[in-house]
Parts: C-alpha cells; sequence; structure tokens
C-alpha cells in the first residue's frame, strides 16, 4: 500500500470517529446539564524511508488526524421544573459530588435527598457544600427554600449551602454520568448563582449537529472518490507497464 | 461502528421518553396520580486520547484529548412530587392531602402500602377502606348508627349522632412523610411503597411542620399538565427522529467504505 493510502485512511478513520462524536451530541439532546462537543483535527507528520546524516528524515508524510475534542461549555436553555430540589448554575461553574471517594464536577442539578436525609444526585453520590462536605436535610425540614448563592434553608433556618466550584473546561475529562474529572484541579467560587426549580438542559443544537453530520458524510465520500481515484491510477500504471514490456 | 450502537441509545432513550409521557397522559383523570420524568445521563467515555497525555519531552500535553462518548442512558424515571389540583365532591370520605404527606393503607400481604388518593369508602362492617376494599391503617370502623361524619385538618375523625348535638371522636388518620418520595416504589393502584432510597416512613399527626393537612370532600386531581406533556412529547418524536438521521448517515458512509477498491 503506497504512503497515499495511509494518509486517507487516516482521515477517513477520523471522520469516523467526528462521526460518533456527532451521534453521540444527538444521542445526549436531552440529557440534563450535558455540553456538546467538537472535533479538531491536527496534522500528524510522520518521517519515511531513510534518515540523513544530522539524523532528520529525509522524507515525510503529512497526515489529516483527530487530535482532540473541543468541548463547548456555552450555556444551555433553563427549564422550569418546579421541583424543589432542582437547581440550574448560571454563568460558569460546576456542582461538585462525591464520586467513591473523589470529587467529581457536573452540571447536572436534579438532586434528591435520600433516606439519611442527604442531598445527592440521582446516582446516590452526595452533592457537596464549598468545603466539600455532605449537605443533610431533615426529613421534617418543610418547604426548602435555595437561595441564589446556594445556601438551603427552610423556615428560616440554614441547612447548608451547595457549594459551586471553577475549572478550566479544557482540563475537563469526561467521566459519563454527568461528571467530570477535574485533571488541575477546581476552585471554589463564591460569585456564582444558582437557580431553584429549574434544570440546564443539554446544549446541543439540533441545527448545528444535523449540518456537521452532513458535512462529514460529503468529506468522507469524497475521501472515498480518491480512493476510487488512487486505483485507476495504479491499474493504469500496471496497464502501461505491460505493454511497455 | 461506534456511531451507530450511539444513535441507537439515542433512540432508545427517546423511546423510554415517550412511553414514559404516555403513561402521564393515560393516567391524567387519575385521582393524586403523581407525573413521572425521565432524565438521562451520558455514558461511559472511550479515552482515545487521554487529556493531559505529555506530548513533547519539554512537558507539553494534550489540552483536550479525544473522548468519545458511548451514547446515552436514562438516568432516572423520577416521581414529581407535586400538589394537584383539588376538586370539591363533597363526599364524607373523600380526602385530599395539602401537602408533603401519604396515606397508610394495609395490602392484604401485610405489608403498609402509602397513596395520596383520598376516595376512601366504608365496607359492610364500616371500616374505612380504599377503592380497592384495603383498609386505611389507621383501622377507623364507623359506627352504623352515625348521622354523619366530620374529619378535621389535622385528622381527627369524629361521627354525629341522631340527636346528639357534641360529636364523639372515633379516630385520627395519620399520615406519612418520606425523606426522598423520589425514591418510592409504584405498586399501581394509586399505591407506592417504601425502599431503601425512599427513606423510611415517618408517620406523623396531620398538620404538623411539612405533613400538610386534610381536607374533607375534596380529591386531589391528577398532576399531569396535558399541555405540558403534548410539548414533551413532540421533543421526544423529533429527537428520535433526529438520532435515526444519524443511523442513515452513517450507513451510506458504512455503504461507501464497502466499495472501497
Amino acid at each position: 500500500m503506497g504512503d497515499f493510502s495511509y494518509i486517507a485512511i487516516s482521515r477517513q478513520s477520523g471522520l469516523m470517529k467526528e462521526m460518533s462524536l456527532v451521534a453521540n451530541n444527538m444521542a445526549n439532546s436531552d440529557t440534563v446539564g450535558y455540553k456538546r462537543q467538537g472535533a479538531i483535527f491536527a496534522e500528524h507528520i510522520a518521517a519515511i524511508g531513510s534518515t540523513n546524516q544530522s539524523g532528520s528524515p529525509e522524507h515525510s508524510l503529512s497526515m489529516g488526524h483527530l487530535a482532540a475534542h473541543s468541548p463547548d461549555f456555552g450555556a444551555g436553555s433553563m427549564r422550569p421544573t418546579g421541583g424543589s430540589l432542582d437547581i440550574a448554575i448560571e454563568g460558569e461553574g460546576f456542582f461538585m459530588v462525591n464520586v467513591d471517594g473523589q470529587t467529581q464536577l457536573t452540571r447536572a442539578g436534579n438532586f434528591m435527598t435520600d433516606a439519611e436525609g442527604r442531598l445527592i444526585n440521582v446516582d446516590g453520590n452526595a452533592v457537596l457544600d464549598s468545603a466539600e462536605g455532605e449537605i443533610q436535610i431533615p426529613i421534617d425540614a418543610g418547604e426548602i427554600f435555595i437561595a441564589e448563592d446556594g445556601s438551603i434553608s427552610a423556615n428560616g433556618v440554614e441547612l447548608g449551602r451547595i457549594g459551586v466550584a471553577t475549572a478550566d473546561p479544557q482540563t475537563l475529562s469526561r467521566q459519563g454520568n454527568n461528571n467530570y474529572v477535574a485533571r488541575e484541579g477546581f476552585a471554589p467560587s463564591e460569585f456564582t448563582l444558582v437557580r431553584q426549580g429549574y434544570l440546564e438542559d443539554s446544549n446541543v443544537d439540533p441545527m448545528t449537529e444535523i449540518s456537521r453530520m452532513i458535512e462529514v458524510q460529503r468529506y468522507y465520500d469524497a475521501g472515498q472518490k480518491i480512493f476510487d481515484m488512487e486505483d485507476d491510477r495504479i491499474k493504469q500504471v500496471i496497464s502501461t507497464i505491460r505493454q511497455i514490456s | 461502528m461506534n456511531a451507530l450502537k450511539i444513535a441507537a441509545t439515542g433512540m432508545a432513550a427517546q423511546q423510554t421518553r415517550v412511553d414514559v409521557i404516555s403513561n402521564n397522559i393515560a393516567n391524567m383523570s387519575t385521582t393524586a396520580y403523581q407525573p413521572r420524568v425521565a432524565e438521562f445521563a451520558d455514558l461511559i467515555y472511550q479515552q482515545h486520547l487521554t487529556p493531559g497525555t505529555v506530548t513533547s519531552q519539554t512537558g507539553t500535553i494534550a489540552p483536550a484529548g479525544v473522548q468519545i462518548g458511548m451514547g446515552v442512558r436514562p438516568s432516572t424515571v423520577s416521581i414529581e412530587v407535586v400538589q394537584g389540583p383539588l376538586s370539591a365532591t363533597g363526599g364524607d370520605l373523600d380526602l385530599a392531602i395539602e401537602g408533603k404527606g401519604f396515606f397508610q393503607i394495609d395490602l392484604p400481604s401485610g405489608e403498609t402500602a402509602y397513596t395520596r388518593d383520598g376516595k376512601f369508602y366504608q365496607d359492610a362492617e364500616g371500616l374505612i377502606v380504599n377503592s380497592d376494599g384495603y383498609a386505611l391503617s389507621d383501622n377507623i370502623t364507623i359506627p352504623s348508627d352515625a348521622r354523619s361524619i366530620s374529619i378535621s385538618l389535622d385528622g381527627e375523625v369524629t361521627a354525629f349522632f341522631d340527636n346528639a348535638a357534641e360529636g364523639q371522636q372515633i379516630g385520627t388518620i395519620t399520615m406519612t412523610v418520606f425523606s426522598n418520595p423520589k425514591g418510592l416504589e409504584a405498586l399501581g393502584g394509586n399505591l407506592f411503597r417504601e425502599t431503601s432510597a425512599s427513606g423510611n416512613p415517618i408517620v406523623s399527626e396531620p398538620g404538623t411542620e411539612g405533613v400538610g393537612t386534610m381536607r374533607q370532600g375534596f380529591l386531589e386531581d391528577s398532576g399531569v399538565d396535558v399541555v405540558e406533556e403534548i410539548s414533551e412529547l413532540i421533543e421526544a418524536q423529533r429527537g428520535y427522529e433526529l438520532n435515526s438521521k444519524i443511523i442513515s448517515a452513517v450507513d451510506e458512509m458504512y455503504a461507501a467504505t464497502t466499495r472501497i477498491r
């Protein structure tokens, strides 16, 4: 197989991966607090053949491959639910949840209380306050009111305060279950506002995803055409050689 | 073959949502029905290039990496704990709860079930039972010679007899609250059962904080908001279509792949 094929294959498999990203965005178009992903292609240079005296390759091959995803942390629209423990973050920041002893970040604010009255998310992980401690809401607390600064109160008694952390979105690693791990740490934020009775919808825009989908499909088709053309070229070379000999 | 499977999880999720919506709409006239909501979470990510991977000898790292999600799953179908509108029926044994509480019902199996459906009857012995004939756990028997029954906001049941102006207290209907009513298990027949997620039932006197009060002569209507459900339905249908578009697009890509010479 010639160099050409490697270039085309890396491009085509990158496009397949991008299609998976589009499919994942689309599948999560109704996931609470989901943030869409884009894809970035980069040039990948590989050395081929012999090297010269200084050790650098005499020939190199440039390939385009899928190098990174570009997370889009734009806000999703706010959906009023009326749930007293449904909370949405306005602006940047994340809720903190304790997953097996590790603090993970999430924008999904569909919380509830468990049998012991702890504030938890839908997977049963404790929601943390700004000091990364658990939040306790007594069962007989009555009507729960969550202020914009995250403080939870019932009948004028403050029960705790939901912590909001900020982290560089570029350093977040996706874990599934709406959670992220902040590789380079996060810092508690004092200025982020939360809204009780709202959930943040997914920020996937179907229009953008469909047009990306069509784009990827067309590029892929174009890539296949190049394979065909290369095939024709090789065929012609072979038949020419045969005629000469 | 990822994209195909991912889109399939998307279609399955929307299907679940439609199932939940149709059950809500079917129960739009069920007494004290609490609507259910399907919520989703993304599935695990395949780490093709973990963010933070070192990319050079000088210690530069890949800022974002390549993480490809595997689709979506329904994370919960939770009970939306809402107060349905009350409608006046005038029935002596029609009770509506204004607040977070539940009535307790003795199941034939001996277990206790919980309900907000306050449509009660009396059986041949005068015992207060629900529409399936299961007794209210408070075990209140209405004397056959009682002229009328009055139930106060805090659940006290008083019977009035022919000649007496003063009534006679024959029992108290208690209520139960749960720390997490979203964690209750639905049994059908408007009944719920406690689970380890809902927490232990806390029996309380009606009228105390957080439990709510009892309204005689009213029933709680279904909490389903039909307009909201219909718009959700349209959204779910569009979501389904979008995911099916991915399937046909990927299909065409694979068709092109198999044509490679």
